[in-house]
């Protein structure tokens, strides 16, 4: 979805990036499997998060020319740390925990892909 | 089995497969976008919002394009790939910054103590649109 240019910002030099974004709406599906295959329409609800990148692992230069990926770049591998609740309705129904979070995969990049992939 | 043991395989499940195994089907498809689920599985609350893309694009004016994506379900496509296999925007035809995460953590919910696992894609910079047109935007996965 397209979002307003000052929820997000993004500095690969630096490997730190960050989201932001308020009470926002989003169709709930309840399953996984419902979220896939809409085989009952979505409930409204909201979330509110925080994200964060930051502390670079690694730094590496990718360039992929597979047919299904066509895309390159230089990306900072980064920890990352996530705060959000979700409102089903009027009612919250999850509030994340600061403590206790793993990064499984954190990266910031400068990337190009499809027509900006070069040859 | 390992999340580029599931690129790699275009992971499609066998007729019948039980939705019950939430890591699995987590890692898999998931993917829009913050999960909180029991710690046995996937059958707790989830903020799961899903629009395939591509039914996305073709209302928007100046939609981009989405990425090939490497996901199949049960015949389905999903413009997407899997969190550190692949091109991590789901935005094609673009030139710009990205930033991605899956992250797992633990909170609480309206009934007790959940899991959640969020994976958030924010892309910005330049792209072309459906319509040929070179556009400058930022997007969220959300």
């Amino acid at each position: 979805m397209r979002i307003p240019s000052g929820a997000a910002h993004i500095d690969p030099g630096a490997g730190k990036a960050s989201f932001h974004m308020e009470d926002l709406a989003i169709p709930d599906y309840g399953s996984i499997p419902n979220g896939l295959f809409h085989f009952a329409p979505p409930t409204p609800g909201r979330v509110s998060f925080d994200i964060e990148w930051s502390g670079v692992t690694s730094r590496n230069k990718v360039r992929n020319p597979d047919p299904m990926q066509r895309f390159g770049g230089e990306f900072a591998s980064t920890r990352t740390h996530v705060t959000w609740r979700g409102w089903n309705g009027g009612t919250l129904v999850f509030e994340s925990s600061d403590d206790g979070q793993a990064t499984v995969f954190g990266q910031v990049g400068q990337e190009f892909n499809g027509a900006f992939f070069p040859g | 089995m390992s999340l580029h043991d599931l690129e790699l395989r275009r992971f499609t499940p066998p007729v019948g497969a039980s939705f019950g195994h939430g890591h699995f089907w987590e890692r898999a498809v998931s993917r829009r976008t913050f999960i909180a689920g029991a710690a046995a599985g996937v059958g707790g609350t989830a903020l799961l919002a899903g629009l395939p893309m591509t039914a996305m694009a073709k209302s928007t004016s100046g939609a981009p394009r989405p990425i090939p994506g490497s996901i199949d379900v049960a015949g389905s496509h999903f413009h997407i790939n899997l969190p550190g296999a692949g091109d991590q925007s789901t935005v094609f035809d673009f030139n710009g910054f990205v930033a991605a995460t899956d992250t797992a953590g633990v909170g609480k919910g309206e009934f007790g103590d959940l899991t959640f696992d969020a994976d958030m894609r924010i892309m910005e910079g330049e792209y072309i649109d459906l319509a040929g047109r070179h556009q400058h935007a930022a997007f969220g996965f959300i």
